[in-house]
């Protein structure tokens, strides 16, 4: 894809640890453009959730060094709500259980929110009750979920099926989903799948965080990156996805050169 | 204890003669002998095992006259009432520093069988009703504050309900202080007797202003397998001493549930007295209390398993901002034969701020068999997952605060019986969350 316009997410050289902790991310650039589907791949503890979180504004991870910028401004200088606000969505590898408070009233909250941070009027509960029953049509969503404490109770499935009902409420710009297809049956994922590729459109750019190639049969990426000990070792197109089943992580990991 | 303030108790005995029940030998006996029992215990010290947690030094430092009778009848009176009380029950009762007052009250008309008036007018025409329960369970010997109530309340909430009478419809006492610029002291009482099989829903409302010393006596009688709902809300000023003792016996079958919030005050203890007295009898008791600035608040609950096949449950939640202190002293004690007792109890924090803190204790004492009794309690703080959760959808943070505090409380609040109530506590508490220092309501 080629565009002119500026990219809507540029991280360049992003270094970041936990708190008190060793590195983690090690120098991450990475530029998606409107539009784009961008997969990062990678083996387990290999930084893909501390980047989906330092970009999301998780405060346990100190940035240390470079700069992100979103949609024009300096991501790294707002606050998670600020990130929402603007059009950042994560979606969860482990969506938060919250008692006492539904999901229906917790969306309405949230996208009230966002639309007053943009200058839009609220929506009434009447209005917002047609969109959400809509949205949860679209994610084969059971109503009686709507109804249910945050996520509490959930199956594992549930939960993330909710993260793009999230989504597909919210309608962010830039959707960071961080290992959505764990944890799903086949069944599952194709309905998430299907979710996130009704949501895909030339203004919205998803950043699928994955550690299995399954999902990108589903949702075909422009782009793959693979990530290994806090750093991007290759990208390329849709066949690294195919090297990387056909080889495994050890390969990149040893130097990524393709074997004779 | 301070000479001034222990002359100063004294010489209230020489109000007993012009209060009501003057002219009626049994009232002025009782008045005078809880007075004197009141002065030979003297005000509890936090020395004092049963009152470790209380906060009464001021009692005894500086002398409390008891606050005089104050008329409440213009427009802007009235209005300020209806944003106090929310309009809770179609039949209510306002005293004003502990006196009834007429012009604001509405105890409504009801059928035969109902009794709902002012003590001081009860006790001149159902005499031999009042005289009986009234200062009996909360015995003077047994409950020093509630023997000075007993000695020198002005008037006071009656409640009757002739068996099989079940009105649908809550009544409300409004218990309000309107304090001056001296130390006062105000000692609201309720009287509730439900006969055989009736049932009822009570609240109790405590509000207002000034530096004064609340001291609500509470005694409730309860006849085979009646029920009482009854609500307690405390919501006073930040200068407020509020000392509330409850007492409730329960023949076979009768169920009491006591929903309590206590939102306001500088010090606040709310005493709960259970008595199960014969099988099947039920307590229930749902506490809120939420505390801010350096509020003090203090839950102190003793049920009594005296029969078998009884049973108790117990669920407070404190919500604790500032320096405020919170604590909870819960003991079950089940009698010899009191078998096939079930009594449960839990107390769940949540700490906002590392100047709060918590205590609770449980104890609980079993001199019977084949008895379950299981008690929990736990600490915490808001949970920054839950909290960066609500933020990554673009909730700020005072909102997510917001959020995850009521979801705490709500709890308990969702469980008082009232919508009216229900709706009146959300939005105090979440007045408290958005302002923790303000206690109380506007004065
Ligand atoms: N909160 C944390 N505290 C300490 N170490 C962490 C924390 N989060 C992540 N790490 C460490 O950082 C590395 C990267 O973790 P993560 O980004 O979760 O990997 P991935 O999502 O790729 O599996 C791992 O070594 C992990 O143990
Ligand atoms: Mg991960």
């Amino acid at each position: 894809m080629t565009t002119t316009s500026e990219p809507l997410l540029a991280v360049r050289d992003l270094h970041a640890r936990v708190v008190d902790g060793a590195g983690i991310l090690r120098g991450i650039s990475l530029t998606v453009q409107q539009g784009e589907v961008h997969a990062i791949m990678g083996p387990i503890g290999s930084g893909k959730s501390t980047l989906a979180g330092v970009l999301a504004g998780r405060e346990r991870f100190a940035v240390t060094a470079g700069s992100v910028t979103f949609d024009g401004s300096d991501l790294l200088a707002l606050a998670p709500e600020e990130r929402a606000a603007r059009g950042l969505f994560l979606g969860f590898q482990y969506p938060v259980e919250i008692p006492g408070i539904t999901n229906a009233y917790f969306l309405r909250t949230a996208l009230n929110s966002i639309r007053k941070a943009n200058n839009k009027p609220a929506l009434d509960a009447m209005e917002f009750l047609e969109l959400l029953k809509a949205r949860a049509r679209m994610m084969e969503m059971d109503p009686k979920f709507l109804n249910r404490s945050v996520n509490e109770g959930f199956s594992g499935g549930e939960k993330k099926r909710n993260e793009i009902l999230q989504m597909a409420i919210l309608e962010p710009k830039l959707a960071i989903l961080d290992e959505t297809d764990s944890g799903l049956d086949i069944d599952a994922l194709k309905v998430v799948a299907a979710g996130v590729n009704a949501l895909r459109s030339p203004e919205r750019s998803v950043i699928l965080v994955t550690h299995y190639q399954r999902l990108l049969d589903h949702i075909v990426p422009d782009f793959i990156h693979v990530l290994a000990h806090g750093r991007i070792v290759r990208s390329g197109g849709r066949d690294l996805a195919l090297e990387l089943e056909r080889h495994g992580y050890g390969w990149i990991e040893a130097g990524g050169s393709t074997p004779a | 204890m301070n000479a001034s303030a222990t002359a100063g108790f004294a010489a209230q005995r020489a109000l007993i003669p012009a209060l009501y029940g003057g002219g009626i030998p049994a009232l002025s006996a009782l008045r005078e002998r809880a007075h004197a029992a009141f002065l030979e215990r003297g005000v509890p010290t936090s020395g004092e095992d049963e009152w470790r947690y209380a906060d009464l030094e001021v009692l005894t430092q500086t002398p409390h006259e008891v606050a005089h009778a104050v008329g409440l009848a213009g427009s802007r009176e009235r209005a300020l009432l209806e944003y106090l009380l929310g309009g809770f029950a179609p039949g209510r009762m306002v005293f004003v520093n502990g006196a009834y007052a007429p012009a604001v009250s509405e105890p409504a008309t009801h059928a035969a069988g109902i009794t709902f008036q002012p003590l001081a007018a009860a006790a001149a025409l159902h005499g031999e009703l009042v005289t009986r329960h009234l200062g009996k369970s909360l015995a003077a010997e047994l409950h020093p504050l509630a023997a000075l109530n007993t000695a020198l309340h002005r008037d006071g909430l009656f409640l009757h309900c002739a068996g099989t009478q079940r009105p649908e419809a809550p009544f409300h006492g409004a218990f309000l202080a309107a304090g001056d610029d001296k130390p006062r002291a105000i000692h609201p009482r309720a009287l509730v007797v439900l006969e055989e099989g009736a049932a009822a829903t009570l609240i109790l409302s405590f509000q207002g202003s000034g530096q004064v010393f609340v001291n609500p006596a509470v005694e409730v009688t309860l006849g085979r397998d009646a029920v009482l709902n009854l609500i307690l809300l405390q919501e006073e000023s930040s200068a407020t001493t509020h000392t509330l003792a409850l007492h409730a016996s329960l023949a076979s079958g009768a169920h009491c549930h006591v929903h309590a919030a206590s939102l306001g005050g500088r010090f606040a203890r709310t005493e709960v007295h259970a008595h199960l007295a014969d099988r099947h009898a039920e307590f229930q008791l749902d506490a809120l209390l939420i505390g801010g600035h350096e509020q003090a608040h203090d839950l102190t609950a003793r049920i009594h398993h005296d029969a078998r096949d009884t049973k108790s449950r117990q669920a407070l939640k404190a919500v604790l901002d500032g320096s405020s202190r919170g604590a909870f002293s819960g003991r079950v004690e089940v009698s010899p034969g009191a078998d096939g007792t079930h009594a449960e109890q839990s107390c769940r924090s949540l700490i906002l701020s590392p100047d709060a803190a918590m205590n609770t204790r449980p104890e609980l004492v079993i001199h019977a068999d084949d008895v379950r009794c299981a008690h929990g309690a736990t600490y915490g703080q808001l949970d920054p997952e839950a909290l960066f959760y609500l933020r990554s959808r673009g909730i700020d943070l005072p909102e997510a605060r917001r959020l995850l505090t009521r979801a705490f409380a709500d709890e308990i609040i969702d469980r008082f019986p009232l919508e009216s109530v229900r709706r009146h506590l959300h939005a105090r508490v979440d007045g408290r969350i958005a302002r923790p220092d303000e206690t109380g309501v506007p004065a």
